[in-house]
C-alpha cells in the first residue's frame, strides 16, 4: 500500500460508519462509491466490519422468557401510580401557566394557614406557662389559708369552752413557749388563792 | 399499533400499552443487559430497574427523539449504575453462552461454537468504552450521532472507538485461528 493508499483507507475509515449509515452529504456518498470500485483496501475496511458485526449478530442472544417479562411488567406498572402521571402531565400541558399561577395562589394560602397555626400554638405556649405558674402560686396560698383556718378552728374550741382568757393570749400571741408560761402563770395563781382560802 | 401511539397511551397511564411496547425491545434490551450483568440474576435485575425508570420517566419522553435511543440511554445509565453498585467486572460468562444453540449470520453460514466463545472472548477484552459504543451499535441499532448523546462523546470519538473495536476483534479472531 503506497502513501496516498494508506491516506485515503485512514479517511475511508473515519467515514466509514456514516457511510454505511447512509448519513454522509450525497456528494461524498458517492465519492466513497467510486473509489469502493478502484480500491480493493477500502473493500478489505467494508469486509472486516461486516465479518465482525455479521459474526457478533450470529450469537444467539439470551432470551427473557415471557411469563418472567410479564411478571417484571407487572411489577413495574404497580410501582407508579396514575395519580403520579397525571400530575406530571399538567405541567406538560400548554396550561401549565394556569395551573402555575394555581399552584402559587394554593402555596400562598398554606403559607398563610400555616403561619397563622404557628403563631396561635405560640400564644398556647405562653397561656400554659402562666398556668403552671399559677397553680404553683395557688399551692402556696392554699397552705397559708390552710394555718389560718386552722388558728380559727383553735380560737372558737377556745371560746367555747369559756376560756376567754387563753383566748385573748391565743389571739395575740402566737409563740407556743409565751402561751404556755402564761398558762402556767395563771394556774400557779390559782394555787396560791386557793392555798390562801385553805385554813389548816 | 404504531409506537407513536402506544408511548401516547403509556403517558396516560396504560399499562398494558406499555407492555406491548416493551415488548418490541425486550430481547435487544435483554441481549444488551446481558453483556454487563453477565448471569441471568444481574440482568434481569437491571432489566427490572430499567422498565421502572422508563414506565416512571415516560412522561417527560420528548416525541422528537428516537425511543430506542431514549430507552437504551436509560438501559446504559442502569446498567453502569449496577456495575458500579456491585462492583461486577464488565466480562461475559462465557459458559452460559456456550450451553446456547448457534443460529445462522446474514451470509446463511453457521458459526461454531468455538467462534461464538472466540469472539465473546474479543468483545470481553475491549475497552470499556470501546465495549459500550460496539454493544450500544449493535444490540440497539442505535446512529453513531445518537450514541454520541448517550455517552456523551463528541461523534468523531465515538467512531474512533468503534473502528478500535472492530479491529481489535478482527485481530483477536485472527490470533486464534492462526494459532490451531
Amino acid at each position: 500500500m503506497n502513501y496516498d493508499e494508506k491516506n485515503i483507507v485512514e479517511k475511508f475509515e473515519q467515514e466509514v460508519w456514516l457511510y454505511l449509515d447512509q448519513s454522509l452529504p450525497e456528494k461524498r456518498m458517492k465519492y466513497w462509491d467510486k473509489k469502493l470500485e478502484e480500491n480493493n483496501y477500502l473493500k478489505n475496511v467494508i469486509n472486516n466490519i461486516k465479518y465482525v458485526t455479521n459474526s457478533y449478530n450470529g450469537i444467539q442472544q439470551p432470551i427473557l422468557n415471557d411469563e418472567r417479562f410479564n411478571s417484571m411488567v407487572d411489577k413495574t406498572i404497580k410501582s407508579k401510580t396514575l395519580f403520579n402521571n397525571k400530575i406530571k402531565q399538567y405541567f406538560i400541558k400548554e396550561e401549565r401557566k394556569i395551573y402555575q399561577g394555581k399552584l402559587a395562589f394554593l402555596f400562598t394560602l398554606l403559607i398563610m394557614v400555616f403561619s397563622f397555626i404557628i403563631i396561635n400554638n405560640k400564644k398556647n405556649f405562653i397561656k400554659k406557662n402562666i398556668t403552671v405558674k399559677t397553680s404553683i402560686y395557688m399551692d402556696w396560698n392554699a397552705n397559708s389559708i390552710d394555718k389560718k383556718i386552722n388558728k380559727i378552728n383553735t380560737r372558737i374550741k377556745l371560746v367555747r369552752n369559756e376560756d376567754f382568757r387563753n383566748y385573748y393570749y391565743n389571739r395575740i400571741i402566737d409563740n407556743q413557749w409565751k402561751k404556755n408560761t402564761i398558762e402556767i402563770g395563771s394556774k400557779i395563781r390559782k394555787i396560791k388563792i386557793n392555798l390562801e382560802n385553805y385554813k389548816f | 399499533m404504531l409506537e407513536k401511539e402506544l408511548i401516547i397511551k403509556c403517558k396516560n397511564g396504560d399499562g398494558e400499552a406499555f407492555r406491548y411496547l416493551m415488548l418490541n425491545y425486550k430481547n435487544k434490551l435483554f441481549g444488551y443487559l446481558w453483556r454487563f450483568g453477565k448471569d441471568q440474576f444481574h440482568t434481569e435485575e437491571m432489566f427490572q430497574e430499567t422498565l421502572i425508570k422508563v414506565w416512571k420517566g415516560i412522561s417527560n419522553y420528548n416525541d422528537k427523539n428516537k425511543f430506542s435511543s431514549w430507552l437504551f440511554t436509560i438501559a446504559h445509565n442502569v446498567a453502569i449504575d449496577y456495575i458500579r453498585k456491585k462492583n461486577l467486572i464488565l466480562s461475559v460468562n462465557i459458559d452460559t453462552l456456550k450451553s446456547n444453540p448457534t443460529q445462522n449470520i446474514h451470509d446463511d453460514k453457521f458459526i461454531q461454537k468455538e467462534t461464538v466463545n472466540l469472539i465473546i472472548e474479543a468483545v470481553d477484552i475491549l475497552s470499556e468504552k470501546q465495549k459500550r459504543v460496539f454493544l450500544l451499535r449493535q444490540h440497539g441499532e442505535l446512529s453513531f450521532k445518537e450514541i454520541a448523546k448517550i455517552t456523551n462523546e463528541p461523534l468523531n470519538t465515538v467512531l474512533s472507538h468503534m473502528n478500535y473495536a472492530i479491529k481489535k476483534i478482527r485481530k483477536q479472531l485472527e490470533v486464534k485461528y492462526e494459532l490451531r
